[in-house]
C-alpha cells in the first residue's frame, strides 16, 4: 500500500488512526498492539506471504536481544548478525550471485526468481542495530508488543528512517500515549508537504526521466540533450521522491504522537560529498558509520586505513540499495568521491589555503562540482543495467560525435559548436527533450530544492521530528516558517487539494525497491 | 488555552477537508458497484455467451479482459493490434476467431503482448493490425497495461479526475446507475456504460453508442474535419515532432515479432491498416514529407515478413469515406473488405477459413456504410443503419 494512494488515505489511515485512539484509551499495550496489527496488514497488502517472514524475523531477533540483555555474549551477537545478514543475502543477493556464477562458469544455478520481500533491507538493519545496542548494554529488555512496533511501525517500515531502539522506545513507554491536538496538526501539515513533493513534483519529473532510462535500456542511442535532460530530471526526481517519503513518514509518525528521526535534510545544498552523506538518508549513513565504519577502524588508523574503510563502507552501502553491479559501482563512485574529498581537505589544511574574499565564488564552485558528481553517479543507480548506463554516459559526453540541438538554436550556437569540432544534427533526432519548457521546469524545481527552507526547517519552531532543528536565519525565511495560523492552514489545505487532484494513478516511491 | 483552541480549529478544518475527500471516495465505490466493477471478468464473458451484452472494462484497459477471453475461447484465428483492429469480427470466419485488439498501441508493446498471448494459448493464425504511425515514434518504456487497476475502487474517480470521461457522466452513473437511458443493449463495465460502445463476445468492438447518441441528440459524429486531419498529419511528420523515416528500433522489433511467431509455429500476417480516404488525399496533396515515411515503410515491411498485407489506402480496394468511423478507424465494412482481400492474397493461409459468400453479400448490402445492422447486436440498431460519420461522406 502506498502513502500516496487513495486506499491508504481514505481507508487504512483513518481506520488505523481512530482505532488507535480508541484502543489507547483502554490500555497502552492495546494501543501499541493495534498499531502492530495495522502495520502488519499494511505490510501484507503487498504480499501476505511475507508477513510470516517479518514475524519470524522479529521473534528470532527479540529472543536474541533478550538473551543479550541478560548476558553479554559475542557468540549470540555473531549468530544474530549472521542470521540477519544471511536472510538478507538470500533474498536480496542470491539472484545476482547465481546469475553471475551461471554466466562465468556456464552453470545452471537456480534462484533467479527469488522475490525480494518489501522493506527487508530496512527491518534487517534496524534489528541488527538493536542486537549490537543490546550487546553494548544500550537497550533494556522491552515488552514484545513494543519490540514488534519498533520493527513494524508502518510510517517507517518500508523505506526508513532506520530507527534506533533507544530513540523510539522511550516514546512507547511515556505516560500518556496517543496524539495531542498539536501532534495532529503538525503531523498532517508535514504529511501534506511530503505528499505534494511526491505526487506533484517527483511524479512530474519522472515523466522527463523515465523515458530516457527506458529507451537507454533498449539500446536506443541517446542524444546529448535527451540524456542530460533525463539525468537532471532523475536527479531531482529521486530528491523529491525520497524527501517526500521522509516527510510523509515523519508526518505520519507525529500524527500518532511519535517523533521519528530526521532522514533527509536538503542534501543538494551540500558543498561537498561528505556533507551530502550527512544530509541524504541520514539514518542509513549513521548505521553504516557506527556499525561498519568505526569497527573497521574509522579515521583512527591513518589515511590508508581510513580510505580503505570508506571504500568498503560505500561499496557495501551501494550494494545495500540493490543487488546489481550498477549499485555496487554507484557506491564505489561515491566512495572515491569521499576519499578525494578527504584528501583535498587534508591538503587544504596542510597548505593552509583560505578562500578569503573569494568565499562566495568558492561556494558556487563547490556546490556545482558536488551536484555534478552526485547527478552523474545517479545514472548508475537508476539505469536498468550497465549497458544502459554506458549508453546514457555516451550521450551525456556527446561521444557519438553528434551535438544534437533543436534547429531553432542552430544559428545562435553554431559558431561555438563548430569551433569545438562538433556538428549539429536535425531536431528530429531528439526524442524527448522539450526545450525551454523542460529547462524552465527543472530550474524552478532546483530553486525550490536549493533556496527554500526544507520541511523540517519550515517546522523548526514546532519540531516535527526527533531532533531539534535550528531555526533558519533571515527575516523572509522566518516569515515562511509554519505556525498554527489560518494562513498556514490555507497553504496546507491548498497543497492537499492540489496533491489530491494529481494522485489518481499512484506511483511507487523509488526507495520502496530497496 | 488559546493555543489549544487554535490547534482545535486547525484540526477541525483539516477534518472537514478529509470528509470532502472521503465523500468522493465513497462515491467512487458506488460508481464502481453500479458499473459492474466487482463482477469477475470470467462471469461477464460467460454471460455474453447467452445474452446480448456489450462490455468494456471498468478502466478501458482491456488487457485482462482480452487475455481471459483468449484463454477461454482458445480460437484458431486471432486478431491483435490497437483500436484499429477491433472491427475484425467472428462472422467473417468459418473457424473460431477472437479479437484481442485494443490492448497494444506501439510496436514494443506488440512484442510484449504477443509473447504473453502465445504463452496462454497458441493460435494457428494471428492477424496483426499494424499502425504505420508507430514506426515513427520513440519507443515507450515501461509496462503498457495496469492489471491491478481493474480492482482499484477509486478508479472511476481517477478517470473522471483525469478527464477520461465527464463529471456529468460520473454523477449520472452515481445517481441513476446509467449514463445513456433506454439503450437497446445491456451495457456492462464503466467504459461501456459511459460511452455506449463495447466489446461483443468475440472481442470485437461495437460503436453503436456513437450512433445512438447521434440519433438521439445529434451529438457525436465524425469529428475529423479536413483542417483537423491536415493539422494532425502536419504534427506527425517532419514538420512536427516526429521523423519521416521509419525508426530502426521499430523495424527491428517488427522483425523480432515475426521471427518469434515463426519459432512458435504460428502464422502471423501483419496488416497495414487503413486511414480514411480523406487522410490519404491530404497526404497526396500536401508536401512531399507527408507521404515520405509511409511510402518507405510500405516498401520495407514486405521484406521483413513472409506474409504481409498492405491495406493502408482504402481507395485501392473500394472503401470510401462513408465506411470510416473517423480519419484513422475503418468501420465494419472496410474490415470485411480487408478480410476478403487477405483471403485473395496468393498462397493466403486464411483462404480456407474465410466466409467469402457472406462477406460479399454484406459488402454489397452495406456498401458506403459504417456499421452492419444485422445479427444479435446490430439488429437492435436498425435505425442507425444510414448513419454517416464523415461530414464529407458522399462528396468524395
Amino acid at each position: 500500500m502506498l502513502f500516496n494512494s487513495l486506499e491508504f488515505l481514505l481507508i487504512f489511515l483513518p481506520v488505523t488512526f481512530f482505532g488507535f485512539l480508541m484502543a489507547v484509551r483502554h490500555s497502552r499495550v492495546l494501543g501499541l498492539g493495534w498499531l502492530v496489527c495495522a502495520s502488519l496488514f499494511f505490510y501484507g497488502w503487498w504480499n501476505p506471504v511475507y508477513v510470516w517472514l517479518i514475524i519470524g524475523s522479529m521473534v528470532v531477533n527479540y529472543c536474541l536481544g533478550w538473551a543479550l540483555c541478560r548476558q553479554r555474549s559475542v557468540y549470540v551477537l555473531s549468530a544474530g548478525v549472521g542470521l540477519n545478514l544471511a536472510t538478507l543475502g538470500y533474498y536480496k543477493y542470491i539472484g545476482l550471485f547465481s546469475e553471475t556464477l551461471n554466466q562465468l562458469a556456464d552453470a545452471q544455478m537456480g534462484f533467479q526468481d527469488v522475490v525480494l520481500p518489501l522493506a527487508i533491507s530496512f527491518f534487517t538493519f534496524q534489528q541488527i542495530s538493536y542486537l549490537v545496542d543490546a550487546y553494548n548494554g544500550k537497550v533494556d529488555v522491552s515488552h514484545w508488543v513494543e519490540y514488534a512496533l519498533f520493527v513494524t511501525f508502518f510510517p517507517q517500515l518500508i523505506a526508513g528512517p532506520i530507527v534506533r531502539h533507544s530513540e523510539i522506545m522511550p516514546q512507547f513507554l511515556k505516560g500518556r500515549l496517543g496524539p495531542r491536538e498539536k501532534d495532529i496538526a503538525i503531523g498532517v501539515s508535514v504529511f501534506a508537504v511530503g505528499l505534494f513533493k511526491k505526487v506533484v513534483i517527483a511524479d512530474t519529473l519522472a515523466t522527463y526521466a523515465s523515458p530516457i532510462f527506458g529507451v537507454a535500456a533498449k539500446g536506443v542511442e541517446i542524444t546529448f540533450l535527451d540524456s542530460w535532460g533525463g539525468v537532471l530530471a532523475y536527479s531531482l526526481q529521486i530528491y523529491f521522491d525520497f524527501s517526500g517519503y521522509s516527510d510523509m513518514a515523519i508526518g505520519l509518525g507525529r500524527l500518532f504522537g511519535f517523533r521519528l528521526p530526521i532522514n533527509f535534510f536538503s542534501p543538494y545544498k551540500s558543498l561537498n560529498i561528505i556533507e551530502f552523506w550527512r544530509r541524504w538518508h541520514i539514518t542509513l549513513s549513521r548505521f553504516l558509520k557506527e556499525y561498519l565504519y568505526y569497527p573497521l577502524g574509522g579515521n583512527q588508523g591513518g589515511h590508508t586505513r581510513q580510505f580503505a574503510s570508506i571504500m568498503i563502507v560505500m561499496l557495501l552501502g551501494g550494494l545495500w540499495h540493490g543487488a546489481g553491479w550498477g549499485f555496487l559501482l554507484w557506491g564505489g563512485m561515491h566512495g572515491v568521491f569521499i576519499v578525494v574529498n578527504h584528501a583535498w581537505q587534508n591538503l587544504v589544511r596542510t597548505m593552509g589555503w583560505q578562500p578569503g574574499r573569494w568565499l562566495g565564488l568558492w561556494h558556487v564552485l563547490s556546490f556545482s562540482l558536488t551536484f555534478l558528481c552526485i547527478t552523474v553517479a545517479w545514472v548508475l543507480f537508476r539505469a536498468d543495467n550497465l549497458d544502459a548506463a554506458m549508453n546514457i554516459y555516451r550521450g551525456m559526453a556527446g561521444l557519438d560525435g553528434r551535438f544534437v540541438l533543436p534547429a531553432t538554436y542552430e544559428n545562435l550556437l553554431s559558431p561555438i559548436v563548430s569551433s569545438l569540432g562538433l556538428t549539429f544534427v536535425r531536431f528530429d533526432a531528439i526524442m524527448y527533450f522539450e526545450g525551454m519548457r523542460q529547462v524552465g521546469y527543472l530550474a524552478a524545481i532546483l530553486f525550490v530544492a536549493l533556496i527554500l527552507p526544507n520541511t523540517q526547517e519550515w517546522m523548526s519552531r514546532w519540531r516535527a521530528c526527533l531532533e531539534p532543528i535550528p531555526i533558519p536565519r533571515g527575516t523572509f525565511t522566518r516569515m515562511l516558517l509554519w505556525r498554527p495560523s489560518m494562513v498556514h492552514l490555507l497553504v496546507v489545505v491548498t497543497i492537499l487539494f492540489v496533491a489530491a487532484s494529481q494522485m489518481f494513478e499512484p506511483t511507487e516511491f523509488l526507495y520502496f525497491q530497496f | 488555552m488559546k493555543r489549544r483552541n487554535i490547534f482545535r480549529s486547525y484540526n477541525a478544518v483539516l477534518g472537514l477537508v478529509f470528509l470532502v475527500f472521503l465523500a468522493f471516495g465513497v462515491s467512487s465505490v458506488i460508481v464502481m458497484i453500479r458499473s459492474d466493477g466487482f463482477v469477475p471478468i470470467g462471469e461477464i464473458l460467460d454471460r455474453q455467451q447467452t445474452d446480448a451484452i456489450l462490455f468494456n472494462s471498468p478502466l478501458s484497459s482491456p488487457y485482462n479482459h482480452k487475455i481471459t477471453l483468449h484463454k477461454k475461447r482458445a480460437a484458431k484465428i486471432v486478431a491483435i493490434g490497437s483500436s484499429r483492429s477491433m472491427q475484425f469480427r467472428e462472422k467473417a470466419f468459418s473457424e473460431s476467431f477472437t479479437n484481442l485488439g485494443g490492448v497494444i498501441s506501439d510496436i514494443g508493446y506488440s512484442e510484449l503482448f504477443i509473447h504473453k498471448m502465445i504463452k496462454e494459448h497458441k493460435p494457428e493464425i494471428i492477424i496483426w493490425a499494424v499502425d504505420y504511425q508507430d514506426f515513427f515514434e520513440a519507443p515507450r518504456p515501461g509496462r503498457p497495461w495496469r492489471i491491478e487497476d481493474d480492482h482499484n475502487i477509486f478508479a472511476p474517480l481517477g478517470l473522471a479526475g483525469n478527464g477520461v470521461f465527464e463529471w456529468k457522466s460520473y454523477w449520472k452513473l452515481l445517481l441513476n446507475g446509467e449514463v445513456i437511458e433506454n439503450f437497446p443493449i445491456k451495457l456492462m463495465g464503466l467504459s461501456a456504460k459511459v460511452e455506449g460502445n463495447g466489446f461483443d463476445e468475440d472481442g470485437s468492438m461495437y460503436y453503436f453508442g456513437t450512433s445512438y447518441d447521434s440519433l438521439g441528440e445529434g451529438g457525436i459524429v465524425y469529428t475529423d474535419s479536413r483542417e483537423k486531419l491536415y493539422q494532425s498529419i502536419l504534427e506527425t511528420t517532419i514538420q512536427g515532432d516526429r521523423i519521416n523515416t521509419p525508426r530502426p528500433w521499430a523495424l527491428e522489433s517488427f522483425k523480432s515479432i515475426i521471427d518469434y511467431a515463426e519459432s512458435e509455429n504460428v502464422i502471423i500476417i501483419p496488416v497495414l491498416v487503413p486511414s480514411a480516404p480523406m487522410v490519404m488525399e491530404i497526404m497526396d496533396e500536401g508536401p512531399e514529407t507527408f507521404r515520405l515515411g509511409l511510402d518507405q515503410l510500405r516498401e520495407q515491411l514486405p521484406r521483413l515478413s513472409p506474409y504481409f498485407a498492405d491495406f493502408v489506402d482504402p481507395r485501392e480496394y473500394g472503401s470510401d469515406e462513408c465506411e470510416f468511423l473517423d480519419g484513422y478507424h475503418g468501420g465494419e465494412v472496410t474490415y470485411l473488405r480487408i478480410v476478403l482481400g487477405l483471403s485473395d492474397m496468393p498462397g493466403s493461409p486464411l483462404k480456407p477459413y474465410v466466409r467469402r459468400d457472406l462477406i460479399k453479400r454484406l459488402i454489397k448490402e452495406y456498401e458506403n456504410e459504417v456499421q452492419i445492422t444485422e445479427g444479435e447486436i446490430g439488429s437492435q440498431f436498425k435505425n442507425a443503419r444510414r448513419i454517416q460519420f464523415s461530414p464529407t461522406c458522399g462528396d468524395i
